[in-house]
Protein backbone atom coordinates (compact mmCIF):
# COMPACT_ATOMS: atom_id res chain seq x y z
CA UNK A 1 0.00 0.00 0.00
CA UNK A 2 1.00 3.21 -0.71
CA UNK A 3 0.96 6.79 1.56
CA UNK A 4 1.70 9.93 0.64
CA UNK A 5 3.57 12.15 2.74
CA UNK A 6 1.18 14.26 4.09
CA UNK A 7 -0.60 11.16 5.40
CA UNK A 8 2.71 9.51 6.87
CA UNK A 9 3.51 13.18 8.27
CA UNK A 10 -0.09 13.35 10.41
CA UNK A 11 0.45 9.82 11.84
CA UNK A 12 3.42 10.81 12.67
CA UNK A 13 2.14 13.81 14.73
CA UNK A 14 -0.62 11.29 16.04
CA UNK A 15 2.37 9.76 17.79
CA UNK A 16 3.29 13.04 19.98
CA UNK A 17 2.31 11.64 23.52
CA UNK A 18 0.91 14.04 26.18
CA UNK A 19 3.59 12.65 28.29
CA UNK A 20 5.21 14.35 31.37
CA UNK A 21 7.34 13.62 34.27
CA UNK A 22 5.62 12.35 37.45
CA UNK A 23 5.68 15.49 39.71
CA UNK A 24 7.43 13.30 42.85
CA UNK A 25 10.04 12.35 40.43
CA UNK A 26 9.99 15.99 39.14
CA UNK A 27 10.74 17.17 42.60
CA UNK A 28 13.36 15.02 43.32
CA UNK A 29 14.83 15.71 40.05
CA UNK A 30 15.21 19.60 40.68
CA UNK A 31 16.61 18.93 43.89
CA UNK A 32 19.19 16.35 42.62
CA UNK A 33 20.08 18.98 39.95
CA UNK A 34 20.06 21.47 41.87
CA UNK A 35 22.43 20.47 44.26
CA UNK A 36 24.67 19.44 41.38
CA UNK A 37 24.60 23.20 40.22
CA UNK A 38 25.34 24.19 43.87
CA UNK A 39 28.81 21.66 44.09
CA UNK A 40 29.76 22.99 40.07
CA UNK A 41 29.62 26.72 41.67
CA UNK A 42 31.69 25.57 44.58
CA UNK A 43 33.88 23.61 42.20
CA UNK A 44 34.24 26.46 39.96
CA UNK A 45 34.91 29.28 42.90
CA UNK A 46 37.84 26.64 44.46
CA UNK A 47 39.30 26.13 40.21
CA UNK A 48 39.05 29.87 40.09
CA UNK A 49 41.00 30.27 43.44
CA UNK A 50 43.26 27.74 42.94
CA UNK A 51 44.22 29.59 39.50
CA UNK A 52 44.51 32.44 41.40
CA UNK A 53 46.56 31.67 43.86
CA UNK A 54 49.16 29.40 41.45
CA UNK A 55 49.17 32.44 39.29
CA UNK A 56 49.76 34.87 42.24
CA UNK A 57 52.53 32.45 43.57
CA UNK A 58 54.30 31.99 39.85
CA UNK A 59 54.35 35.75 39.50
CA UNK A 60 55.93 36.19 43.41
CA UNK A 61 58.58 33.51 42.43
CA UNK A 62 59.21 34.88 39.70
CA UNK A 63 59.87 38.05 40.87
CA UNK A 64 61.79 36.57 43.38
CA UNK A 65 63.97 35.16 41.21
CA UNK A 66 63.97 38.34 38.96
CA UNK A 67 65.47 40.39 42.60
CA UNK A 68 67.62 38.03 43.65
CA UNK A 69 69.36 38.08 39.68
CA UNK A 70 69.53 41.58 39.80
CA UNK A 71 70.14 42.01 43.29
CA UNK A 72 73.42 39.47 42.68
CA UNK A 73 74.49 41.58 39.21
CA UNK A 74 74.64 44.47 41.25
CA UNK A 75 75.69 43.76 44.52
CA UNK A 76 79.88 43.98 45.55
CA UNK A 77 81.34 40.66 45.61
CA UNK A 78 82.49 39.47 49.00
CA UNK A 79 85.73 39.92 49.28
CA UNK A 80 86.97 36.35 49.67
CA UNK A 81 85.40 36.41 46.10
CA UNK A 82 86.57 39.40 45.02
CA UNK A 83 90.31 38.32 46.47
CA UNK A 84 89.48 35.02 44.20
CA UNK A 85 89.00 36.48 41.26
CA UNK A 86 91.78 38.69 41.45
CA UNK A 87 93.70 35.44 42.13
CA UNK A 88 92.42 33.81 39.24
CA UNK A 89 93.30 36.34 36.69
CA UNK A 90 96.45 37.63 37.37
CA UNK A 91 99.80 36.79 35.95
CA UNK A 92 102.14 33.94 37.15
CA UNK A 93 104.12 36.56 39.33
CA UNK A 94 100.85 36.99 42.17
CA UNK A 95 100.74 33.09 42.27
CA UNK A 96 102.95 33.55 45.29
CA UNK A 97 100.44 35.43 47.16
CA UNK A 98 99.64 33.20 50.01
CA UNK A 99 96.59 31.86 50.01
CA UNK A 100 96.21 32.29 53.99
CA UNK A 101 97.05 35.82 54.37
CA UNK A 102 93.89 37.14 52.00
CA UNK A 103 92.02 38.14 55.09
CA UNK A 104 94.04 41.70 54.90
CA UNK A 105 94.78 42.87 51.84
CA UNK A 106 97.79 45.40 53.24
CA UNK A 107 99.88 42.61 54.99
CA UNK A 108 99.24 40.22 51.98
CA UNK A 109 101.28 42.89 49.98
CA UNK A 110 103.76 43.28 52.01
CA UNK A 111 104.52 39.87 52.28
CA UNK A 112 104.05 38.94 48.72
CA UNK A 113 107.15 38.81 47.75
CA UNK A 114 108.34 36.60 50.46
CA UNK A 115 108.19 33.22 50.19
CA UNK A 116 105.35 31.28 50.38
CA UNK A 117 105.86 28.58 53.46
CA UNK A 118 103.16 26.26 51.70
CA UNK A 119 105.57 26.19 48.86
CA UNK A 120 109.30 27.31 49.90
CA UNK A 121 111.44 24.70 50.76
CA UNK A 122 111.99 24.41 54.62
CA UNK A 123 114.92 26.53 55.56
CA UNK A 124 117.24 25.05 57.46
CA UNK A 125 120.81 26.39 59.16
CA UNK A 126 123.99 24.56 59.28
CA UNK A 127 126.89 25.33 61.37
CA UNK A 128 129.97 25.01 59.19
CA UNK A 129 132.67 25.19 62.31
CA UNK A 130 134.47 28.89 63.09
CA UNK A 131 137.32 30.20 62.48
CA UNK A 132 139.06 33.27 64.06
CA UNK A 133 138.81 36.94 62.35
CA UNK A 134 139.40 40.49 63.02
CA UNK A 135 137.06 43.51 62.88
CA UNK A 136 137.60 46.83 63.18
CA UNK A 137 136.43 48.44 66.62
CA UNK A 138 136.92 52.02 67.25
CA UNK A 139 140.09 51.96 64.38
CA UNK A 140 141.97 49.09 66.08
CA UNK A 141 141.55 45.70 64.83
CA UNK A 142 139.81 43.07 67.13
CA UNK A 143 140.43 39.46 66.99
CA UNK A 144 136.81 37.71 67.10
CA UNK A 145 135.47 34.43 66.32
CA UNK A 146 133.67 33.85 63.16
CA UNK A 147 130.56 31.07 63.00
CA UNK A 148 130.47 30.06 59.14
CA UNK A 149 126.39 29.05 58.93
CA UNK A 150 125.07 27.83 55.05
CA UNK A 151 121.60 28.46 54.71
CA UNK A 152 119.78 25.35 53.06
CA UNK A 153 118.61 24.12 50.56
CA UNK A 154 120.00 27.79 49.00
CA UNK A 155 123.48 26.99 49.60
CA UNK A 156 123.97 30.36 50.80
CA UNK A 157 126.89 30.85 52.59
CA UNK A 158 127.55 33.54 55.44
CA UNK A 159 129.59 34.36 58.76
CA UNK A 160 128.77 35.47 62.22
CA UNK A 161 130.69 37.06 64.80
CA UNK A 162 130.03 35.22 68.20
CA UNK A 163 127.81 38.06 69.49
CA UNK A 164 125.11 36.39 67.67
CA UNK A 165 125.83 33.50 68.35
CA UNK A 166 122.23 32.52 69.56
CA UNK A 167 119.62 31.82 66.68
CA UNK A 168 116.30 30.45 65.62
CA UNK A 169 114.25 29.19 62.91
CA UNK A 170 111.07 29.89 61.90
CA UNK A 171 109.11 29.35 59.23
CA UNK A 172 111.56 30.90 56.19
CA UNK A 173 113.52 32.92 58.13
CA UNK A 174 116.56 32.85 60.69
CA UNK A 175 117.24 35.52 63.63
CA UNK A 176 120.41 35.84 65.23
CA UNK A 177 121.09 37.27 68.31
CA UNK A 178 122.92 37.98 71.39
CA UNK A 179 122.85 36.79 74.91
CA UNK A 180 120.57 39.75 76.13
CA UNK A 181 118.47 39.64 72.95
CA UNK A 182 118.57 43.28 72.40
CA UNK A 183 120.60 42.38 68.97
CA UNK A 184 119.17 40.58 66.07
CA UNK A 185 119.78 39.67 62.66
CA UNK A 186 117.42 37.92 60.66
CA UNK A 187 117.78 36.49 57.59
CA UNK A 188 115.00 35.21 55.36
CA UNK A 189 115.61 33.71 51.45
CA UNK A 190 112.66 35.07 49.10
CA UNK A 191 112.18 32.28 46.02
CA UNK A 192 112.09 33.21 42.76
CA UNK A 193 112.06 36.58 43.25
CA UNK A 194 113.03 40.19 41.87
CA UNK A 195 115.25 42.30 44.15
CA UNK A 196 113.65 45.10 43.56
CA UNK A 197 110.34 43.95 44.13
CA UNK A 198 111.45 42.34 47.55
CA UNK A 199 113.29 45.78 48.22
CA UNK A 200 110.16 47.87 47.68
CA UNK A 201 108.49 44.86 49.57
CA UNK A 202 110.91 45.62 52.48
CA UNK A 203 111.30 49.30 52.77
CA UNK A 204 107.72 49.49 53.31
CA UNK A 205 107.83 48.32 56.36
CA UNK A 206 110.02 51.00 57.27
CA UNK A 207 107.82 53.43 56.31
CA UNK A 208 107.56 54.90 60.29
CA UNK A 209 111.39 55.94 59.87
CA UNK A 210 112.11 56.17 56.35
CA UNK A 211 111.64 59.91 56.22
CA UNK A 212 114.79 60.24 57.68
CA UNK A 213 116.93 59.19 55.33
CA UNK A 214 116.98 58.96 51.38
CA UNK A 215 117.06 56.51 48.75
CA UNK A 216 117.97 52.65 49.36
CA UNK A 217 121.92 52.61 48.67
CA UNK A 218 123.04 49.34 45.67
CA UNK A 219 126.03 47.60 46.23
CA UNK A 220 127.46 46.48 42.55
CA UNK A 221 128.85 42.91 42.60
CA UNK A 222 132.34 42.29 43.63
CA UNK A 223 132.51 45.19 46.03
CA UNK A 224 131.65 43.58 49.02
CA UNK A 225 130.21 40.53 47.62
CA UNK A 226 129.53 38.34 44.64
CA UNK A 227 125.84 39.77 44.64
CA UNK A 228 123.73 42.87 43.51
CA UNK A 229 122.67 44.26 46.73
CA UNK A 230 120.61 47.40 48.19
CA UNK A 231 120.70 48.29 51.32
CA UNK A 232 119.77 50.92 53.86
CA UNK A 233 120.24 51.99 57.31
CA UNK A 234 118.65 53.73 59.18
CA UNK A 235 120.19 55.28 62.53
CA UNK A 236 117.47 57.26 64.87
CA UNK A 237 116.34 53.46 66.52
CA UNK A 238 119.25 51.58 64.29
CA UNK A 239 117.82 48.80 61.99
CA UNK A 240 118.16 48.53 58.23
CA UNK A 241 118.69 45.85 56.09
CA UNK A 242 120.64 44.43 53.43
CA UNK A 243 118.71 42.83 49.89
CA UNK A 244 121.08 40.86 47.53
CA UNK A 245 120.13 38.88 44.23
CA UNK A 246 121.56 35.24 44.71
CA UNK A 247 120.50 33.19 41.68
CA UNK A 248 116.85 33.13 41.18
CA UNK A 249 116.24 33.71 44.73
CA UNK A 250 116.64 36.81 47.68
CA UNK A 251 118.72 36.87 50.60
CA UNK A 252 116.85 39.29 52.72
CA UNK A 253 119.00 40.57 55.95
CA UNK A 254 117.37 42.77 58.57
CA UNK A 255 118.88 43.85 61.23
CA UNK A 256 117.96 46.15 64.68
CA UNK A 257 120.23 46.91 67.66
CA UNK A 258 120.35 49.56 70.20
CA UNK A 259 121.50 52.63 70.10
CA UNK A 260 124.90 51.88 72.70
CA UNK A 261 125.82 49.19 70.63
CA UNK A 262 126.20 50.92 67.47
CA UNK A 263 129.69 51.47 67.43
CA UNK A 264 130.51 47.13 67.08
CA UNK A 265 127.62 46.52 64.94
CA UNK A 266 129.14 48.72 61.44
CA UNK A 267 131.93 45.94 61.48
CA UNK A 268 129.80 43.51 62.23
CA UNK A 269 127.52 43.94 59.78
CA UNK A 270 129.93 44.45 57.17
CA UNK A 271 131.84 41.36 58.03
CA UNK A 272 128.73 38.94 57.41
CA UNK A 273 128.31 40.72 53.95
CA UNK A 274 131.30 40.44 53.07
CA UNK A 275 131.32 36.77 54.25
CA UNK A 276 128.30 36.07 51.53
CA UNK A 277 128.86 33.31 49.46
CA UNK A 278 127.15 30.57 47.15
CA UNK B 1 25.54 28.03 35.58
CA UNK B 2 23.66 28.92 38.83
CA UNK B 3 20.96 27.40 40.57
CA UNK B 4 18.45 29.38 39.43
CA UNK B 5 18.52 29.42 35.67
CA UNK B 6 19.16 25.93 35.97
CA UNK B 7 15.78 25.69 37.79
CA UNK B 8 13.99 27.45 35.53
CA UNK B 9 15.07 25.49 32.54
CA UNK B 10 14.45 22.44 34.19
CA UNK B 11 10.68 23.58 34.61
CA UNK B 12 10.25 24.91 31.13
CA UNK B 13 11.53 21.95 29.58
CA UNK B 14 11.86 18.84 31.20
CA UNK B 15 8.70 17.71 29.94
CA UNK B 16 9.79 18.14 26.30
CA UNK B 17 13.36 16.38 27.06
CA UNK B 18 11.13 13.68 28.53
CA UNK B 19 9.08 13.05 25.69
CA UNK B 20 11.82 13.41 23.10
CA UNK B 21 13.75 10.26 25.09
CA UNK B 22 10.49 8.49 24.88
CA UNK B 23 10.13 8.65 21.05
CA UNK B 24 14.11 8.12 21.15
CA UNK B 25 14.49 5.49 23.32
CA UNK B 26 11.27 3.77 22.67
CA UNK B 27 10.10 3.42 26.43
CA UNK B 28 8.83 5.38 28.99
CA UNK B 29 11.67 4.48 31.43
CA UNK B 30 13.97 7.65 30.61
CA UNK B 31 13.80 9.69 34.15
CA UNK B 32 17.19 9.10 34.81
CA UNK B 33 18.62 9.80 31.39
CA UNK B 34 16.40 13.22 31.89
CA UNK B 35 17.97 13.88 35.12
CA UNK B 36 21.65 13.39 33.49
CA UNK B 37 20.39 15.51 30.27
CA UNK B 38 20.10 18.56 32.96
CA UNK B 39 23.47 17.54 35.07
CA UNK B 40 25.33 17.68 31.60
CA UNK B 41 23.72 20.97 30.99
CA UNK B 42 25.39 22.31 34.37
CA UNK B 43 28.46 20.91 33.72
CA UNK B 44 28.66 21.84 29.82
CA UNK B 45 26.82 25.21 30.16
CA UNK B 46 30.27 27.01 29.09
CA UNK B 47 29.77 25.64 25.46
CA UNK B 48 26.58 26.99 25.51
CA UNK B 49 26.48 30.37 23.04
CA UNK B 50 23.13 31.44 23.46
CA UNK B 51 22.98 30.89 19.62
CA UNK B 52 20.09 28.27 20.43
CA UNK B 53 17.57 28.56 22.49
CA UNK B 54 17.95 26.63 25.19
CA UNK B 55 15.41 23.90 24.41
CA UNK B 56 17.46 22.95 20.99
CA UNK B 57 20.62 22.76 23.15
CA UNK B 58 18.74 20.49 25.73
CA UNK B 59 17.60 18.70 23.20
CA UNK B 60 21.10 18.12 21.81
CA UNK B 61 22.75 16.83 24.67
CA UNK B 62 19.43 14.44 25.26
CA UNK B 63 20.03 12.84 21.73
CA UNK B 64 24.00 12.18 22.90
CA UNK B 65 23.23 10.31 25.93
CA UNK B 66 19.95 8.44 24.06
CA UNK B 67 22.60 7.20 21.48
CA UNK B 68 24.74 5.90 24.08
CA UNK B 69 21.90 4.49 26.17
CA UNK B 70 20.07 2.57 23.21
CA UNK B 71 23.54 0.97 22.54
CA UNK B 72 23.58 -0.68 25.96
CA UNK B 73 19.56 -0.93 25.72
CA UNK B 74 19.20 -4.25 23.45
CA UNK B 75 15.58 -5.10 24.10
CA UNK B 76 12.86 -3.22 23.27
CA UNK B 77 9.16 -3.05 24.14
CA UNK B 78 7.07 -1.48 21.89
CA UNK B 79 3.59 -2.71 23.03
CA UNK B 80 4.62 -1.08 26.65
CA UNK B 81 5.38 2.13 25.31
CA UNK B 82 2.26 2.49 23.29
CA UNK B 83 0.14 1.27 25.82
CA UNK B 84 1.32 4.16 27.95
CA UNK B 85 -0.40 6.39 25.44
CA UNK B 86 -3.90 7.94 26.50
CA UNK B 87 -6.04 7.84 23.62
CA UNK B 88 -9.35 10.32 24.21
CA UNK B 89 -11.59 8.61 21.36
CA UNK B 90 -14.83 7.35 20.80
CA UNK B 91 -13.70 4.72 18.90
CA UNK B 92 -14.46 0.73 19.44
CA UNK B 93 -12.34 -1.78 21.25
CA UNK B 94 -11.39 -2.99 17.65
CA UNK B 95 -10.46 0.51 16.20
CA UNK B 96 -8.39 1.13 19.68
CA UNK B 97 -6.58 -2.13 19.12
CA UNK B 98 -6.18 -1.43 15.21
CA UNK B 99 -4.59 1.75 15.89
CA UNK B 100 -2.16 0.35 19.19
CA UNK B 101 -0.90 -1.93 16.17
CA UNK B 102 -0.50 0.74 13.96
CA UNK B 103 1.51 2.80 16.08
CA UNK B 104 3.82 -0.16 17.23
CA UNK B 105 4.67 -0.90 13.58
CA UNK B 106 5.74 2.75 13.17
CA UNK B 107 7.44 3.08 16.30
CA UNK B 108 9.34 -0.13 14.86
CA UNK B 109 9.70 1.15 11.39
CA UNK B 110 10.98 4.29 13.00
CA UNK B 111 13.64 2.12 14.96
CA UNK B 112 14.93 0.48 12.07
CA UNK B 113 15.83 4.00 10.41
CA UNK B 114 19.42 4.83 10.07
CA UNK B 115 20.41 7.47 12.51
CA UNK B 116 20.15 10.39 10.26
CA UNK B 117 16.27 9.48 9.47
CA UNK B 118 15.47 8.57 12.75
CA UNK B 119 16.85 12.32 14.11
CA UNK B 120 15.12 14.17 11.65
CA UNK B 121 11.58 12.06 11.45
CA UNK B 122 11.76 12.33 15.69
CA UNK B 123 12.43 16.06 15.46
CA UNK B 124 10.56 16.96 12.77
CA UNK B 125 7.69 14.50 12.54
CA UNK B 126 6.93 13.68 15.65
CA UNK B 127 8.29 16.93 17.39
CA UNK B 128 6.83 19.10 15.28
CA UNK B 129 10.12 21.41 15.43
CA UNK B 130 11.36 23.95 12.81
CA UNK B 131 13.74 23.48 10.04
CA UNK B 132 15.88 25.60 11.87
CA UNK B 133 15.66 24.28 15.39
CA UNK B 134 16.44 20.72 13.65
CA UNK B 135 19.29 21.96 11.80
CA UNK B 136 20.75 23.55 15.44
CA UNK B 137 19.81 19.80 17.11
CA UNK B 138 21.36 18.04 14.17
CA UNK B 139 24.21 20.73 13.90
CA UNK B 140 23.71 20.43 10.03
CA UNK B 141 22.30 23.07 6.94
CA UNK B 142 18.86 23.81 6.87
CA UNK B 143 18.94 22.43 3.37
CA UNK B 144 20.02 18.85 4.79
CA UNK B 145 17.30 19.13 7.38
CA UNK B 146 15.06 19.33 4.67
CA UNK B 147 16.36 16.34 1.66
CA UNK B 148 17.14 14.10 5.11
CA UNK B 149 13.47 14.56 6.20
CA UNK B 150 12.20 13.77 2.89
CA UNK B 151 14.35 11.30 2.15
CA UNK B 152 13.64 9.69 5.49
CA UNK B 153 9.58 9.86 5.39
CA UNK B 154 10.02 7.40 2.32
CA UNK B 155 12.85 4.82 3.84
CA UNK B 156 9.97 5.06 6.67
CA UNK B 157 6.94 5.04 4.18
CA UNK B 158 8.93 1.86 2.75
CA UNK B 159 9.37 0.47 5.94
CA UNK B 160 5.59 -0.32 7.11
CA UNK B 161 4.70 -1.22 3.35
CA UNK B 162 7.44 -3.89 3.87
CA UNK B 163 5.44 -4.64 7.58
CA UNK B 164 1.97 -4.74 5.71
CA UNK B 165 0.40 -2.35 7.99
CA UNK B 166 -2.03 0.46 6.88
CA UNK B 167 -2.00 3.75 7.58
CA UNK B 168 -5.30 4.96 8.83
Amino acid sequence: MNYNDEELQKELKKLKSSHSLNPQSKESMKTAIQKQAKKKRARSKLKRSAIWFSTAAALMIGAGLLFNTLNSSQSVMPFEDHNQTEYNDTSEEQKEIPAESGEDEGTEESTAPMSDPETAQSLTVNEEGTETGTIMLEGMEEETTFTNYTLEPYGIKYQLTELFSSYDVNNQTVTHYNDANSVSMKLEVVEDANLDDVVSEVQSEYSDVASETGTPAETPPGEENPFRGVGQHFSQSPQGYYIYQIDENVLVIQYEYPLEAGDGMGPRLLALRESLTH
Amino acid sequence: MDEELITDWFDAYADDIYRFLIYYMSTTDVEDIVQEVFIKAIDRYDSFKGNSSPKTWLISIARNLAIDEARKRKRKDWRKLIKTYEYKTEASPEEDQLVTETRTQIHQAISTLKQDYRDVVILRGIEEMTVAETANILKWPDTKVRVTFHRALKALKTKIEEGGYELQ
